[in-house]
């Protein structure tokens, strides 16, 4: 059925696991390009032979019905691209301007490329704004100044808050703490 | 569409009276100026403000006027009567109180019963909710 | 003493001149009202960059001087928090703007090109260079990856039916911030008599479709909620 394999690029983004990118499908594509090729031709030729259209209910409807699955791969190619490129953008903002390697291989040559230029563009918009430059791709979420308590497991000795405070943890000893700075211990 | 969190973000900037056990001259924020701080004499300052000092032990809260039993039940009272929305205290009572009830329980008179009425109220006043957009 | 309708007006027009003067806290509260508008409006709204560069100044100013800050000073803590908040409210704002920008960039850098002289900013200077090079950049990938490669008469897409346009149709919630009559709900039955009209009351809320308040959320009259 002519529109098949061009359904078949769609539905392998809908089928992708979240956060994740499919390898780029060279042959889908091809194939999809290819399909639309023949139709072209064939409806190229049907008018030629008919230029006036005269030709009978059954080969307008033929050119129609080509017309009509031309239009639809033209659409769900668009779509396989764009929808690609968005996820792509989405990585830019969840892992910064280095892609992991099994995401950076599934996307095509042009893909990379374009994933490089708005990367640069967008480093290039963040460093602009203030006097230093403002990281979008941070402060996500509100910002939680909660404190919460903290079973030391292990001694680890002195350490520094942010204000200054020097916290001693040794083992089994219960501090509150700043969540940020869990993180750095 | 707001997130919960962000949501709770605003509500953190609503101004609430605590009573330090410290002291400290003007803090002078850019969203304007907190204090002086005395113990025992109660200062204005945001939410956000006043669970972090909560939490490091540095005072106690005082709950807003109508975080109160009396002042709640009517209030459920009121909106069960009536078919349209009532006036509400504070348009963040509900993330203010969460955050309070969490955080600073201890110096709220009640609280069991005070989260109880604020659900109902919020139930109450979702159910209305509901029922209008079916409307439309 | 003006009364508050001829302050307004005078604002207006001398607001290209002068810079008016107003408070950090005044900035900030102003920065996060555009934030909520941004956020909730389906278009792009006016740029409003002077108030970012404005509290990122102080942002700035206010790390430097927690540098010079003895350790232990209770100040820190505080105002580190108080950073985050605002940092959250610019990047968040930024974002949202940079959002739309992306999703409707052929129709709002057409929309900046028919953009007068003395008309307000859609797009601060750097939002523009961006938006340029994204169109740019998507225009190149598409057609590298696939309209060349299409039989002739697919190669071209016609920007009035494919560009996403924002659904300025879709409904927002919004509070009146003044008094504000005569309020057109269907601008475009402009000089219908029996168009339907109303009157926002000062600090009422309200559902309506966002086109016929865009002008009333640039000027202020209406916030978004």
């Amino acid at each position: 059925m002519y529109g098949d394999k061009a359904l078949e690029l769609i539905m392998e983004l809908k089928r992708a696991a979240e956060g994740s990118l499919p390898a780029y499908n060279e042959d889908g594509v091809r194939q999809v390009l290819e399909e639309m090729s023949v139709l072209y031709d064939q409806n190229q030729a049907d008018v030629l032979q008919e230029p006036s259209m005269t030709g009978g209910e059954s080969l307008i409807s033929a050119v129609q019905f080509r017309h009509t699955c031309l239009e639809r791969n033209q659409r769900c190619l668009l779509a396989y691209l764009h929808n690609r490129m968005e996820m792509i953008k989405t990585m830019r903002w969840e892992f910064g301007s280095v892609l992991p390697p099994d995401i950076k291989n599934n996307m095509s040559e042009q893909e990379s490329q374009w994933f490089n230029r708005y990367s640069k563009s967008l480093a290039s918009y963040m460093r602009s704004l203030g006097e230093e430059g403002l990281d979008l791709t941070q402060d996500r979420k509100p910002p939680k100044n909660l404190f919460i308590q903290v079973r030391c497991l292990m001694d680890y000795g002195e350490f520094e808050t942010e204000d200054g405070t020097l916290v001693v943890l040794k083992k089994n000893s219960q501090h509150f703490l700043l969540r940020s700075q869990c993180d750095l211990c | 569409m707001m997130d919960p969190s962000e949501v709770e973000f605003l509500a953190e900037k609503e101004l609430v009276t605590i009573i330090p056990n410290f002291s400290h001259n003007k803090f002078y924020l850019i969203s304007g100026d907190i204090g002086p701080f005395n113990p025992g004499l109660p200062v204005d300052v945001p939410l956000w403000l006043a669970i972090n000092m909560k939490q490091r032990q540095k005072c106690r809260i005082q709950p807003p006027e109508w975080m109160n039993v009396e002042f709640l039940e009517a209030k459920k009272q009121e909106e069960k009567e009536s078919a349209v929305f009532e006036a509400v205290m504070n348009p963040h009572f509900m993330e203010m109180s969460k955050l309070l009830l969490t955080h600073a329980a201890d110096d709220i008179t009640n609280a069991d019963e005070v989260h109880a009425l604020i659900k109902d109220l919020w139930d109450i006043r979702a159910a209305k909710l509901r029922q209008s957009v079916d409307k439309l | 003493m003006s009364t508050p309708d001829e302050s307004y007006e005078e604002q207006d027009e001398d607001s290209e001149e002068e810079e008016v003067e107003m408070t950090a806290a005044e900035a900030l509260a102003k920065l996060e009202e555009a934030w909520l508008n941004e956020k909730f409006a389906p278009d792009l709204l006016e740029s409003k960059s002077d108030l970012v560069d404005c509290m990122l100044e102080q942002i700035n100013q206010m790390e430097e001087n927690l540098r010079k800050c003895k350790k232990g000073d209770m100040r820190i803590l505080i105002h580190r928090m108080e950073i985050d908040r605002i940092r959250f409210i610019i990047s968040s704002y930024l974002r949202r703007r940079l959002e739309k920008i992306e999703m409707f960039h052929q129709e709002i850098l057409h929309r900046d090109s028919l953009r007068k002289e003395d008309d307000p900013l859609l797009l601060s200077e750097e939002e523009l260079r961006f938006a340029k090079d994204y169109a740019d950049g998507v225009q190149s990938h598409f057609k590298s990856l696939v309209l060349t490669h299409l039989p002739q008469n697919f190669q071209k897409l016609d920007r009035e039916k494919t560009a996403p346009k924002p659904d300025v149709d879709s409904y927002v919630f919004l509070k009146a911030n003044r008094d504000q009559d005569q309020v057109l709900i269907e601008p475009e039955l402009d000089d219908d008599p029996s168009a339907e009209v109303v009157d926002l009351v000062k600090d009422s809320q309200y559902i309506m479709r966002f086109r016929p308040l865009a002008p009333l959320v640039a000027d202020g009259t209406v916030s978004l909620i």
